[in-house]
């Protein structure tokens, strides 16, 4: 064991260099604490947004898809964990806060897009927009294909 | 042990020189951790993202060939009435699948004008004849750097046309070849004859003919031979224009055949005819995905 109280001095007394040394030490392991803190924070930040964009991605492909081959898609979308989103396109919106059916139907110059649960929204986005609203933050795209 | 030793200092109790260079590693070590790791994911982000990309170009080259697929709207409106009857034999989507139509204007320069610089189709035939087109499209050969390539063969129709005031049409079929036709009113057809360009003593062609539906296997040589084709032909009905097909299968010695199609009287004809052919969709990734 180190001996951090003095020898000569007076009994009980906390040595200077014990005081700089502890200084020393919590200086290093907050730095390095605050970094890994910050490392991990991000990573989950980032992730998030990765999976946001990997969902709208799905969501253009499944459309485009659906286009090209005239086929209907039925599509299942889940929640981020415990993240829950909400697809906007044209005037309608589709909560997903657990397992939704969305469906992708193509009717000759666009695609039908219809959800389980379904509502309407103010939004009003262009013919060809789709956003996908996280609460925090949301993710949007212009697809080359016009939906409704 | 040692590094209990190395961090005490042999006279007093202040961290030697030592100590402070043990520290020093532990957070070159952790920054080394840290920085490997983070490469290492954000490379992993790149390289799915370049993934998906590609994934998306190859949906986005279906899209733009469906986009192209025959007819477009780019004809004259009798014309599309013709082809309004012809694409019923193909089903609901008013469009026939695996075709490429050169007078389809790429409708994405409406939705995004970022597209259309990137995306162009490589298209080299050599003439396509049309009377009754509205339009007309270059279409461009032209690679980038980085650029994704789908390749399809698709049916040209590389002739569209209306003959009016006329009994007599004269096509030239090569294997492969889809050619409809459908006269415009109670005309009765006289006969359809085949023949081939050759010197006589060349050998004759075998050929082998589908019209509507029905095979035909004909020799044809260079004295225009009246083919059988005439039971199987539909003429006017009173609902419109009724297409007729008829397609070369197959030839032996790859010949072009003439085909001769003979009214009893003069009407307005349409003919379509479609040609298989290599069409590429080239999408400039670059451009496109930033």
């Amino acid at each position: 064991m180190w001996k951090l109280f003095s020898r000569g001095g007076v009994k009980g007394q906390v040595s200077l260099d014990a005081v700089i040394a502890i200084l020393f030490l919590l200086i290093i392991f907050s730095l390095i604490g605050y970094n890994v803190l910050n490392t991990a924070n991000s990573f989950k930040e980032s992730e998030k947004v990765e999976r946001a964009h990997a969902t709208i991605d799905v969501f253009e492909n499944y459309v485009l898809t659906a286009y090209s081959k005239e086929i209907a898609i039925n599509a299942t979308f889940e929640p981020m964990g415990d993240l829950n989103y909400t697809i906007y396109f044209s005037n309608k919106s589709i909560p997903v806060t657990n397992l939704t059916y969305i469906t992708f139907e193509p009717n000759g110059t666009h695609v039908v897009i219809n959800g389980a649960p379904e509502m309407s929204s103010n939004e009003n986005l262009d013919k060809n927009e789709v956003k996908i609203s996280f609460g925090e933050f949301y993710v949007s795209r212009i697809i080359p294909t016009d939906i409704k | 042990m040692i590094i209990k030793s190395k961090l005490k200092s042999n006279k007093g109790y202040v961290f030697t020189y030592e100590a402070i260079v043990v520290a020093m590693l532990f957070v070159i070590l952790f920054y080394i951790t840290y920085f490997t790791y983070s490469h290492n994911y954000l490379s992993f982000q790149e390289e799915r993202r370049n993934i998906e990309d590609f994934e998306k170009a190859n949906l986005m080259a279906d899209m733009l060939f469906k986009e192209h697929e025959f007819p477009s709207d780019n004809y004259a409106p009798d014309y599309k009435g013709f082809l309004g009857n012809l694409t019923i034999r193909y089903g609901n989507s008013k469009k026939i699948p695996g075709t490429f139509d050169v007078y389809a204007i790429d409708s994405l320069d409406t939705n995004n004008t970022n597209t259309v610089k990137c995306v162009h189709f490589n298209v080299s035939i050599d003439n396509y004849d049309s009377n009754v087109n509205t339009t007309y499209i270059e279409y461009i050969a032209e690679y980038g750097n980085n650029s994704y390539v789908k390749t399809r063969n698709l049916l040209v129709p590389i002739k569209t046309y209306r003959y009016s005031n006329t009994s007599r049409i004269y096509e030239i079929l090569k294997e492969g070849d889809i050619l409809y036709f459908a006269v415009g009113n109670s005309s009765e057809l006289v006969y359809i004859n085949a023949s081939i360009n050759i010197s006589s003593n060349e050998e004759d062609e075998e050929a082998i003919f589908s019209v509507n539906g029905v095979p035909f296997k004909l020799t044809v040589n260079n004295t225009p031979y009246i083919t059988g084709f005439g039971k199987v032909i539909a003429t006017y009905n009173s609902e419109g224009y009724e297409p007729n097909e008829i397609r070369l299968l197959n030839t032996t010695n790859n010949v072009p055949i003439n085909i001769s199609i003979v009214y009893n009287q003069s009407s307005t004809i349409y003919v379509v005819k479609l040609r298989p052919y290599n069409i590429s969709c080239v999408i400039d990734m670059e451009y496109l995905f930033r």
